[in-house]
This record gives C-alpha cells, sequence and structure tokens, in this order.
C-alpha cells in the first residue's frame, strides 16, 4: 500500500505493534522518532508518505510536532495517535491540518480502516 | 460528586475497558476503595502518570511482577523470561498512558476538566516503598487471573 511510511511515539511498545500491522498491511516503515523534535528533522530527511504521530511525547509534543511539519510542507499526510481522544485536542489537530485520527489502543482493523479512508479521500 | 469519586469510577470503567481491549483481560474491582495512606508497598512494577489542568494529581498504577509478564506477551506477542525487561517495563508505560487517557478524556468530555497528562515513567524494584504527601488519594485493587494490580489516583488541593 504505502512504501516510506514514518512512526513517531514515545513507545518502543507502541513502535513495535504499529511496524507488524503496518507490515500485514503491506506497508513498509522508513523512519521512527521517540520525540517530536527528532520528528521534524527525520521528516525532512525521508519525506515519508505518511506519518503516524502520538500526541504526548517528551521534548516536542505530537501537535507541536505536526504544527512545525505542516508549515514545512501543507501536502504532509498525518495522523495523530492519541490515548487522549477529547474534542478539544482534536480540534487543535483539526486546526493544525492532521488527517486523522487513532485513539488506543487500536488494533489491524482500525489502521486498516483509517488507511483505506485517507486513500478514498484523496481519490 | 467530589472530583476524586469521579475518577475513582472512571479509573474502574478505564482499566477493565482498556485491560479488555490490549490484553483479553478481566478486571474484578471487587474491593471498595482504599482510603490513601501515606505509604505504598508496591507489589513490583511501577508507572506513575501526572496531570494538570483544572486539577493537578498522579495516577499510580502498580502490579505483580506475574501480570507485567503476562500482559508483555499478551500486547506484543513475545515472551520474555524476567520482568526485568525494557519491553515490559515499556508495556507497562504504555498501559498506564491509554488507561490515563482514557480516564483523562472521558473526564474532559464530562466534567470540563481540561486536563493534560504526561509521559509516563516506570520503575521495577524489590520491596519499593512509595510515600505520598501533599496529596489526597484512595487507592483501588484489581484482581486478574494473571496477578494484582493497585491503582492510586492522587489529587492535589480535594479534601
Amino acid at each position: 500500500m504505502l512504501k516510506h511510511v514514518m512512526l513517531v511515539d514515545d513507545s518502543i511498545v507502541v513502535l513495535k505493534m504499529l511496524e507488524k500491522t503496518l507490515q500485514k498491511l503491506d506497508c513498509q516503515v522508513s523512519a521512527t522518532a521517540r520525540n517530536g523534535k527528532d520528528a521534524v528533522k527525520l521528516y525532512q530527511e525521508h519525506k515519508p508518505e505518511l506519518v503516524f504521530m502520538d500526541i504526548t511525547m517528551p521534548i516536542k509534543s505530537g501537535l507541536e510536532a505536526a504544527a512545525e511539519i505542516m508549515g514545512l510542507d501543507p501536502q504532509a499526510r498525518i495522523i495523530m495517535l492519541t490515548a487522549m481522544g477529547d474534542a478539544e485536542i482534536m480540534a487543535r489537530a483539526r486546526e493544525i491540518g492532521v488527517r486523522d485520527f487513532l485513539q488506543k489502543p487500536f488494533d489491524e482493523q482500525m489502521i486498516k480502516d483509517t488507511l483505506v479512508k485517507l486513500i478514498k479521500e484523496e481519490q | 460528586m467530589g472530583e476524586l469519586q469521579a475518577f475513582v469510577n472512571q479509573a474502574k470503567l478505564s482499566a477493565q475497558k482498556i485491560l479488555s481491549v490490549m490484553a483479553d483481560l478481566q478486571a474484578g474491582f471487587d474491593e471498595p476503595p482504599l482510603p490513601g495512606e501515606n505509604e505504598i508497598e508496591a507489589y513490583g512494577i511501577s508507572s506513575i502518570i501526572s496531570f494538570t489542568g483544572k486539577i493537578k494529581g498522579r495516577i499510580l498504577i502498580d502490579m505483580e511482577h506475574n501480570l507485567g509478564l503476562h500482559l508483555a506477551r499478551m500486547i506484543t506477542g513475545d515472551d520474555y523470561r524476567t520482568a526485568y525487561n525494557e519491553m515490559v517495563l515499556e508495556t507497562v508505560a504504555e498501559l498506564n498512558n491509554t488507561i490515563s487517557g482514557d480516564l483523562v478524556t472521558n473526564l474532559n468530555n464530562n466534567h470540563g476538566l481540561k486536563l493534560w497528562l504526561s509521559p509516563p515513567i516506570v520503575f521495577i524494584g524489590e520491596q519499593v516503598v512509595i510515600t505520598v504527601t501533599r496529596l489526597t488519594s484512595t487507592s483501588l485493587v484489581c484482581r486478574t487471573e494473571h496477578g494484582k494490580l493497585l491503582f492510586n489516583i492522587a489529587l492535589e488541593g480535594v479534601s
């Protein structure tokens, strides 16, 4: 499905689970980061087709990193991962320009549905 | 309803939901909440998340090693010989993050508390004693078929 996906989460458990699931869905992970600061730097180096980004992270949050990436590349496709799905956070993220949200805990079907929805919206 | 009671009620719901979804585990909260003690003798693997907003405080999750190992196996798909393993500890941290996230989301949406979580910390040890000072807290004991789990919710400036 996608050849260059970047994963950003401070939890290696989440990174591992996501990478395994994406491989099953025929997606390749080309970069991972564990905080928002590294996420911005790696985005510029790798220019991934899609970014899965956690919200709550040390050093720089996912929302701050997403805003920076959207500033650098308004066409960036970012899906926020969050344990916190409250309406205010989602509204802030939409203002930044993220494409969608996955609230934890997520499973393979949720990730697949999100990818299919993203591709359909762009067609 | 007092703030602490709202937290306790939602904590039970969030824990049962997340443990079921992430690890197919049934969580029983059969005992009534315990009043806060100044010292908690930890079961073995502990994780703390702080939060801020209209109320400040922290959520402590503490579990027996066997339960931590079982959760790591269910969530990551790999077996671990000992709980002194980075993936086991990270699993406990992520579990706390997910349960606390669900708890806080519901409190934000239903009570407008505008709470925000910090990243979790996790630690493991033998005969660890955790002290709770200057905060009002309550403890919930959760029993599963793979071991016990304690939630301690502590709020600042609440009686």
